[in-house]
């Protein structure tokens, strides 16, 4: 190598149409493209190796939410199966053996590769950056590897699936998973790795919520999205790694024959239920609040009003994180634990009660008086609402002892954590997902097919569901593939209803395809929103999120501050720091100047609202 | 490590906090190291005592094998970690993660600890519970000839009711 410094040579490809951000209109999912002399393969390669390679949170986030997406309609089918079953006593086209596998399957694939990351990693990691005003989350690489190690948990899981399947159950239970033959290794293995994942993505969010938050973007500016993430996290941080010990010791009982769970070699098979537990109960709130998250954004913007009480949605968040630590017995009053820890289980399983009715309380005040738009994502939310209560409450009843000794493995606990996590985290999600899906692809859903998709879906999920708190409470038992002629008339009204639920899921399905190639293009900030990724970049928004780095003047609920006043957007309202602030520096000129990202610098200073590049 | 002469520039006070590592003295590590082997061989030497009958700790043998072993980690982490002279909100969020610990077996204790409280049935040990079934086993055996000796239909019973099916 000649020391000699010659003339700088052109390195870029002559086969780039434009200059990297230059590009007439470029944004977060668009690379820039070749020159028209590339053909064929070649000219779609540079796009797959840039996402498959990008270290940029939104492409991360937009990977996820389609895996996930993925996961849920395999999973979703699986669970159509199932109560196609179910819909007549015995065996119509499944043996009981197959049948055991195939409710396995849908329970792990829903729980360790669905619920687990669904929000955080999909719709987290697109918006927790943005709404941080942030360019990216700490550590972008790391954020990527958790993609790629979710992607080797899930071919784990499918290794394992395609192997024979599992049939103990979603709950891996002892003493039969150490017995049973089919392929509980793999699939444990499949959680211990995915698990990974969870922590990858739950440190990352600790740390951007700590360090990266934009200028005057306070604790109590947060929005409630990102104290629900932060509350996740540590969760995610905490708890997870107990589920990889467990997966360890149940293998190394299974290989090295150390009795850990199994009596017959000295083993504890309740000492197993102690260690899932330790984590799924903790993993329940993993999956519930990140859809508390959504719901608190989403009532605010809905309600065209502050979220009342935001400090103690907050707050509550972090409580329910604590606390969710301490209950898990509650999953074994039947399991022979002793009487004393069945009742501490019990009483502190009551005051879990409480900041989840904090939560309820404050949403349905924060529409007190609000002026309500029942636009898709309110309509999920409220669904959310009202399917989350009796989720809860349910829960509640079965906290208590002796009603669960009576209701334990019935379909009332089906019934149950169906509330939470489908009525509950999956109608936040969809909520969530109208919400921003203008802001992640820069197009509008169709919002009647949104707003009759929601009807039917909510009627479709309360009619196969709500059948299942009454069968349970009636004595049927789950995890059985035929029953009693008894309950037949109620399983068929379940599985009728799980058609108009896959119906409606169905629709949200065609929606997000319709929009990506027919939707209307979408403003920046077509909800009226306060938030920094509503009022500080376009739709879609630039690789980098940000020109500047955002200056947050207001709460993140402030739609006074935004909206009111003479129309000028000027923003003096609000907590009256809104307007200019002393001391802040002069904005710095734009380079792009003229360019369709151009914003202008009341943008970046929060007092305007941002032009996509459609308007 | 302590003969790779460019390490002692480490020592510099100028350039002290720039690295974030605390370079310990060898005298310190070896300390920490002699303690630590101690520690072992006095676990092991209990083990072995108790096992002969040399000593008896009964129901103290598992806390103090657990409280030798929480102070070897916690050696390990103040010196080898470096803890004792990092951030103290690291050293915070280690101890929680102790306590963290402490709630896992504190709880799981208040069951295994309290099975047979309140008159309980509680969990038999298996195999109790198939040298029961042996028993029975046995018992049934030996009643075996006593019980097919007897008819369960006499002579005079199938004039009653009728003749018992054949066999
Ligand atoms: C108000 C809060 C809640 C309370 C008091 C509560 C209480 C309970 C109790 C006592 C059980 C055990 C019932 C039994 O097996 O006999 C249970 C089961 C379950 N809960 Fe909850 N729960 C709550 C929230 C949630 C949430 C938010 C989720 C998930 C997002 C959830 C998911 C589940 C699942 C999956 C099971 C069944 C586990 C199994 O045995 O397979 N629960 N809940
Ligand atoms: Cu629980």
């Amino acid at each position: 190598m000649s020391t000699v410094a010659t003339a700088p040579v052109r390195t870029e490809p002559a086969t780039r149409a434009y200059p990297p951000g230059h590009e007439p209109v470029h944004h977060y999912l668009l690379e820039p493209g070749p020159g028209p002399d590339v053909r064929g393969f070649a000219r779609v390669w540079p796009t797959i190796k840039a996402w498959a390679t990008t270290v940029d949170h939104k492409r991360i986030g937009v990977m996820y939410l389609f895996t996930v997406s993925l996961f849920f309609a395999v999973a979703g089918i699986a669970a159509l199966g199932v109560r196609a079953e179910l819909m007549n006593p015995g065996s119509d086209f499944l043996t009981a053996d197959q049948y055991n596998r195939l409710f396995t399957f849908h329970g792990v694939v829903m729980v360790f590769l669905f619920i687990v990351p669904s929000i955080p990693a999909s719709l987290g990691n697109f918006a927790l950056p943005i709404q941080l005003g942030a360019k990216d989350v700490a550590f972008p690489k790391l954020n990527l590897a958790s993609y790629y190690i979710f992607l080797a948990g899930a071919s784990i899981a499918l290794y394992a699936i395609f192997t024979g399947g599992i049939d103990t159950g979603w709950t891996f239970y002892t003493p039969y998973s150490d017995t049973t033959n089919t392929a509980v290794l793999p699939m444990t293995l499949a959680v211990f790795v995915a698990g990974f994942a969870s922590i990858l993505t739950g440190i990352n969010f600790i740390v951007t919520i700590h360090k990266m938050r934009a200028p005057g973007l306070t604790w109590n500016r947060l929005p409630l999205f990102i104290w629900a993430l932060y509350a996740v996290s540590i969760v995610q941080i905490l708890a997870t790694p107990v589920i990889g010990i467990t997966m360890l010791l149940l293998a190394m009982e299974r290989f090295l024959n150390i009795g850990i769970f199994d009596p017959a070699l000295g083993g504890d098979p309740v000492l197993f239920q102690h260690f899932f537990w330790f984590y799924s109960h903790p993993a329940v709130y993993i999956m519930i609040l990140p859809a508390f998250g959504v719901i608190s954004e989403l009532m605010g913007v809905f309600s065209r009003q502050k979220v009342f009480g935001y400090r103690a949605i907050a707050l509550s968040s972090v409580a329910i994180a604590m606390l969710g630590f301490f209950v898990w017995g509650h999953h074994m009053f039947v399991s022979g634990q002793s009487p004393l820890s069945s009742i501490v289980f019990s009483v502190i399983t009551f005051l879990i009660g409480v900041p989840s009715g904090i939560k309820v309380l404050n949403w349905v005040a924060t529409m007190y008086k609000g002026s309500v738009w029942l636009a898709t994502p309110m309509l999920y939310a409220l669904a959310f609402l009202f399917l989350f209560t009796i989720g809860g409450l349910t829960g509640i009843m079965v906290g208590a002892i002796g009603v669960d000794i009576h209701l334990h493995d019935t379909y009332f606990i089906v019934a149950h954590f169906h509330y939470v996590m489908m009525g509950g985290t999956v109608f936040a999600m969809i909520g969530g997902l109208f919400y921003w899906w203008p802001k992640m692809f820069g197009k509008m859903m169709s919002e009647r097919w949104g707003r009759i998709s929601a009807v039917v879906a909510f009627f479709g999920f309360n009619m196969t569901f709500f059948t299942q708190f009454v069968l349970g409470s009636q004595g049927m038992p789950r995890r059985y593939f035929t029953y009693l002629d008894q309950y037949h008339d109620l399983h068929m009204v379940s599985t009728v209803g799980s058609w108009f639920l896959g119906l409606g899921l169905l629709m949200v399905l065609g929606n997000m395809i319709w929009s990506l190639f027919r939707g209307k293009p979408a403003p920046g900030n077509p909800w009226g929103a306060a938030t920094l990724e509503w009022t500080h970049t376009t739709s879609p928004p630039d690789h980098h999120n940000f020109h500047r780095t955002p200056l947050v003047t207001h709460g993140p609920y402030d739609y006074d501050a935004l909206f009111a006043g003479d129309g000028s957007g000027d923003g003096t309202g609000g907590d009256g720091s809104a307007g200019r602030v002393p001391g802040m520096p002069a904005p710095v000129p734009n380079p792009e100047q003229g360019g369709p990202q151009e914003m202008h610098k009341s943008v970046d200073l929060g007092l305007a609202q941002p032009k996509s590049k459609h308007d | 490590m302590a003969d790779h002469p460019h390490d002692t520039s480490a020592h510099d006070p100028a350039d002290h906090g720039h690295h974030g590592h605390h370079i310990l003295s060898s005298g310190i590590l070896l300390k920490v190291f002699g303690a630590l082997i101690f520690l072992t061989i006095l676990t092991v030497v209990l083990g072995l005592m108790e096992r002969s009958g040399t000593i008896h700790l009964g129901a103290l043998s598992v806390p103090v094998a657990l409280g030798i072993a929480g102070v070897k980690a916690t050696l390990v982490a103040m010196f080898f970690m470096a803890l004792k002279y990092d951030n103290k909100v690291n050293a915070l969020a280690f101890s929680l993660s102790l306590v963290f610990l402490a709630v896992f077996f504190i709880f799981t204790f208040l069951d295994t600890g309290f099975r047979d409280t309140f008159d309980e049935r509680s969990a038999t040990a298996i195999d109790e519970v198939e040298m029961q079934e042996l028993q029975l086993q046995q018992r049934t055996q030996e009643l075996q000839p006593a019980f097919e000796a007897q008819p369960l239909v006499l002579p005079g019973d199938t004039a009653l009711i009728g003749a018992p099916p054949a066999p």
